[in-house]
């Protein structure tokens, strides 16, 4: 008896000194981090001028909670870490927008060789995942050039992000960006009348008609091809599909010219 | 809702005071608890019914203050605790199985969002949790003779689920929860 005595009051010092595994609710957040996309701006700039053309950008999405095929294209492209420049994950790292889910996709993301950027998806924004996101992440909408290209991220899931898309900001970062090319990175294809009111969707078009655009990058279908390019001149990147069936786009950029793959891994 | 909370704790402390004077038998409630952690609150507070020597069912109120968390946090939580090893008169080894109600809107975004169909998401405000437990009633001459304490040492089901479709990826103790709780037995 003494023993089992002894095997409870182990167990009970156990739940005590073991503060890290009280938890409180699983929508529970833990504070404010250092921002993700912050620091990653630092190493995109660190390398800059030892990346030569033709660069590669690869486009991942949809991970939700597939770690295992989240940790494969991770180790895919860590080992094939000097043909990519950096990485963009268009959106729903998470299921629930959870902050286990946001420390885990973190964390995945993280041990990627190359620089990673992401823009939130509509899983990513419900319960208290606005807070998560920008605990760990920072902004929902932001720029950065590289090579002379301008990439511009942004939320427009306009269901769970109030006020998204802010197309005001939109149209005046892109029309005026001066680089030679432009890329919007977004997580619902801006064509989706299912989520847009056609008046939306002209002014997304009208964004990218006089603002240049040259690719609009995007995830949240889970399809290949199901939204045509969205305007003559802006040719549409489906990036949803990156788990599912373990691939991945890729954008080749060398001087003026841009041309799309798929990698299978 | 703080007000709620302070209901509830004022309740949960009157109804054990009184409750202690009274025998067992023929009651609608047995018992009394007060937790700490393990997904369901910072505290939670709630009464129970022993149905069988095997099974109780447990109602509580959870909260997790904004000093916690960047909202308050309000939850129900039904504890179905079945007892399935006895080593001890006063020890109980038994399996929890935890149904979660996570309070506020923006924890069912599908049933608020005029936008989307109910199922659009599935709704998070409604979890499970599984747990083993074990309680272990204080001894009489410490003069806490209706009290017992428990741990429980459990995982969210769909953290569960993620642990066993992504075997490997996710660390064990990532997905884990500890509880710490107060049982008075009326």
């Amino acid at each position: 008896m003494r023993i089992l005595q002894l095997l409870f009051l182990f167990i009970s010092l156990f739940a005590i000194v073991g503060c890290d595994q009280f938890h409180y609710s699983p929508y529970a957040t833990s504070g404010e981090k250092p921002h993700l996309i912050t620091s990653e701006l630092g190493r995109l700039s660190s390398i800059e001028s030892s990346v030569s053309f033709p660069f590669k950008v690869a486009f991942i999405s949809d991970t939700h909670n597939d770690y295992a095929g989240f940790r494969d294209v991770v180790d895919y492209i860590n080992s094939h870490s000097s043909e990519y420049a950096f990485v963009i994950h268009c959106g729903d790292l998470t299921t629930f927008a959870t902050e286990r889910e946001y420390m885990m996709a973190k964390n995945l993301l993280k041990d990627l060789l190359v620089p990673f950027f992401v823009v939130p998806g509509n899983h990513d924004l419900i319960a208290n995942g606005p807070t998560l996101y920008k605990n760990y992440f920072g902004p929902k909408d932001y720029t950065f050039a590289f090579k002379d290209v301008r990439f511009v991220l942004f939320s427009d899931n306009n269901w769970e992000d109030p006020g998204a898309p802010r197309l005001s900001w939109l149209e005046s970062v892109t029309s005026s960006a001066t680089e030679g090319l432009k890329i919007l990175v977004t997580h619902i294809p801006p064509s989706d009348l299912g989520r847009f009111d056609e008046a939306t969707v002209e002014k997304f078009k009208d964004i990218s008609l006089n603002g240049n655009v040259d690719y609009i990058a995007s995830g949240h279908i889970h399809s290949d091809g199901e939204f045509k390019d969205f305007t003559p001149s802006t040719r549409n990147l489906d990036a949803g599909l990156t788990t599912h069936i373990s691939k991945f786009k890729v954008l080749t950029f060398d001087g003026a010219a841009i041309s799309e793959s798929t990698v299978s891994f | 809702m703080k007000a709620l909370f302070l209901f509830s704790l004022i309740s949960f402390l009157s109804v054990s005071s009184y409750a202690s004077t009274e025998k067992n038998e023929g009651r609608y409630l047995d018992y009394a608890k007060g937790q700490f952690a393990g997904e369901i609150g910072f505290l939670s507070v709630g009464v129970g019914k022993k149905f069988s020597d095997w099974y109780q069912l447990t109602g509580m109120y959870g909260y997790v203050p904004p000093a916690i968390d960047v909202d308050d946090i309000h939850t129900i939580a039904f504890k179905n605790d079945f007892t399935f090893y006895r080593p001890h008169q006063d020890i109980s080894i038994y399996f929890d199985a935890t149904i979660l109600i996570v309070l506020g809107e923006k924890y069912w975004p599908a049933l608020y969002n005029k936008n989307m169909t109910p199922f659009y998401y599935y709704n998070s405000g409604v979890e499970g949790i599984l747990s083993f437990g074990t309680s272990y009633e204080l001894p009489k001459k410490w003069g806490a003779e209706h009290f017992s304490i428990y741990t429980e040492y459990g995982v969210l089901a769909q953290w569960l689920y993620f642990y066993v479709d992504n075997y490997g990826v996710v660390p064990f103790f990532d997905i884990t929860t500890l509880t710490f709780g107060v049982n008075y037995k009326f």
